[in-house]
């Protein structure tokens, strides 16, 4: 893996000071710091399989 | 994590390939010949996946497997949710829909109309004193319960709403009074209209209100012409919606949604409800058919140049089934629930019967006669009929998360009325619907990128399919 990945809406880079981090692309917040890499990405498959926001009620008829 | 519960299933169209991981709603292309037949339109689990692929030595099968193991390790693989959530038909919950249907007076006798049958039944009317008794306890219910959701009224949906317009204006001129007692908001819907005959009063109103919903039968064309004269006399501010029934004998989709577009801003096609004795029965022979339709429209679609397929997205509307599933793929949209009838909507017709939506007064096990005007007690008799479609087929269904579950209506029309199982005509319609939705929009994912962005733009749409859709390139993100 390069230093700088994306997956879905998230990027995943090795920072100054050696702790892995996911950011949010679209709203730009950091949203975690490991240590180990398998922590970040073990992360990042649990926001994409999270259903935040996920939720639909509208009916279709 | 049970294993058991993960649910995949591999959609194989024409020389394409998907694996459509249910739960999260993520799918990835997967390459068609490489994959055994015998796994074609099979709904697995990881255990059996695993197990098939193990059997089979090609070299992109192994490195599924080896990814497919990859990503198990990270838990990746969820269990499928149970989506389609258990009815609490015995605790009192939110009212945050009411529909009520004081005639039902119409100048048109469409074919696939809702309010047909109840038409041959009754003739009665609701005044505005009945009105006001059903519509103020259902305001005080809310209150009582300190339910703050919003609630809003749909007036004369059984109805051609411009053959009783002074009664609308009544109601709307004695909700606004009301409302400032109540603590949540209280909206009034316009139902749609026919257009056959629009006085200046009513247009003034519509030019205030500043949206027009049309309804239109396509094969009665004194109503075509009426529409497209009629059309003209409202202000250009007027956002303009037509809906368009969608039958089993449809044909030249495509077509349809264009033929309008010039009188209207947003178009929207639905699939009509209508018995075995209807024009157009939804039998197995015509379904055959209608997916045909639909796949030769979606087929259609990607054969537009960017502008032209770019201005499809713009004209249909909010309400249009395809549109729906298509937003409901590419934001991973969990439907829980296919609809609020009979949990948090309810309709009130003009016999004073309530039932779940304005199309199902006429089934007895779906409505309740309301006595006295005594509300709640009706409902609380009516929530104890709902049936609970958690148990049913649906829960293990791969598109479940898409469709929602049945819709009571096309149960009760299609089937043998056992309200507790899913009409398979509709899942049908369905599941066709969403596979070539899928089709089409990995297509425009991989070959016009570009295109799919604008296309999110312009529907103000949440892209939750930005990742590699090649599911070997996805997985080494992960490795």
């Amino acid at each position: 893996m390069s230093e700088r990945e994306q997956c879905g809406d998230y990027e995943i880079y090795l920072d100054n000071e050696d702790w892995w981090v996911i950011k949010n692309l679209i709203s730009g917040t950091i949203l975690g710091k490991f240590l180990k890499k398998e922590d970040a990405l073990d992360k990042i498959a649990a926001f994409l399989q999270s259903d935040d926001e996920r939720t639909e009620s509208e009916s279709v008829c | 994590m049970h294993l058991n519960d993960s649910c995949f299933r591999i959609i194989h169209k024409n020389d394409r390939c998907l694996l459509l991981d249910c739960s999260t709603q993520i799918f990835w292309n997967l390459e068609p010949n490489s994959i055994p037949k015998e796994l074609f339109d099979q709904q697995l689990n990881l255990h059996v996946l695993g197990k098939k692929i193990l059997k089979n030595d090609n070299s992109y099968l192994q490195k599924l497997k080896e990814n497919i193991k990859l990503l198990r390790k990270l838990n990746f693989f969820v269990p499928l949710k149970r989506g389609i959530q258990k009815n609490n038909s015995y605790r009192s919950s939110d009212i945050t829909q009411i529909y009520v249907n004081p005639s039902l007076d119409c100048n048109l006798n469409c074919w696939f109309c809702y309010a047909k049958d109840s038409r041959k039944k009754n003739n009665s009317k609701l005044d505005f004193e009945d009105i006001s008794k059903v519509i103020l306890p259902i305001l005080d219910y809310k209150k009582e319960n300190n339910f703050s959701s919003s609630i809003g009224f749909s007036i004369g949906f059984t109805e051609e709403l411009t053959l009783n317009f002074q009664l609308f204006k009544r109601i709307k001129s004695s909700i606004d009074k009301i409302k400032k007692q109540y603590e949540f908001s209280i909206f009034l819907f316009l139902p749609s209209t026919n257009l056959m005959q629009v006085t200046e009063e009513y247009v003034d109103f519509i030019n205030d209100y500043k949206h027009l919903t049309v309804s239109i039968d396509l094969e009665n064309k004194n109503q075509v012409n009426k529409v497209v004269q009629n059309i003209e006399k409202f202000n250009l501010d007027v956002e303009k919606n037509l809906i368009i029934p969608i039958h089993s004998k449809i044909k030249d989709i495509y077509d349809i949604y264009f033929r309008f577009s010039s009188y209207f801003d947003y178009i929207s096609l639905r699939p009509v409800r209508v018995k075995d004795d209807s024009k157009y029965p939804w039998t197995l022979e015509n379904l055959r058919n209608n997916k045909l339709e639909i796949s030769k429209f979606l087929k259609k679609l990607l054969s537009l140049d960017d502008e032209d397929l770019l201005l499809f997205f713009e004209k249909i509307g909010p309400t249009d089934y395809f549109a729906r599933y298509f937003h409901r793929i590419v934001e991973r949209q969990r439907m829980n629930e296919r609809c609020i009838a009979g949990k948090n909507a309810f309709a009130i017709n003009s016999a004073m019967e309530i039932s779940p939506c304005s199309s199902l007064p006429d089934y007895d096990d779906l409505s309740v006669k309301i006595s006295d005007f005594n509300i709640q007690d009706a409902l609380e008799k009516l929530r104890k009929k709902i049936p609970n479609y958690k148990e049913t087929e649906c829960s293990t269904c791969y598109i479940q998360s898409y469709c929602g579950g049945p819709c009571m209506d096309w149960v009760v029309k299609l089937d043998d009325q056992n309200l507790f199982h899913p009409n398979k005509i509709e899942c049908d319609f369905n599941k066709h619907i969403v596979e070539e939705t899928l089709f089409l929009i990995s297509d425009l994912i991989e070959n016009r990128k570009e295109l799919f962005g604008l296309i999110i733009k312009k529907r103000r749409m949440r892209n939750r399919l930005n990742y590699a859709l090649d599911f070997n390139q996805f997985s080494k993100f992960f490795s």
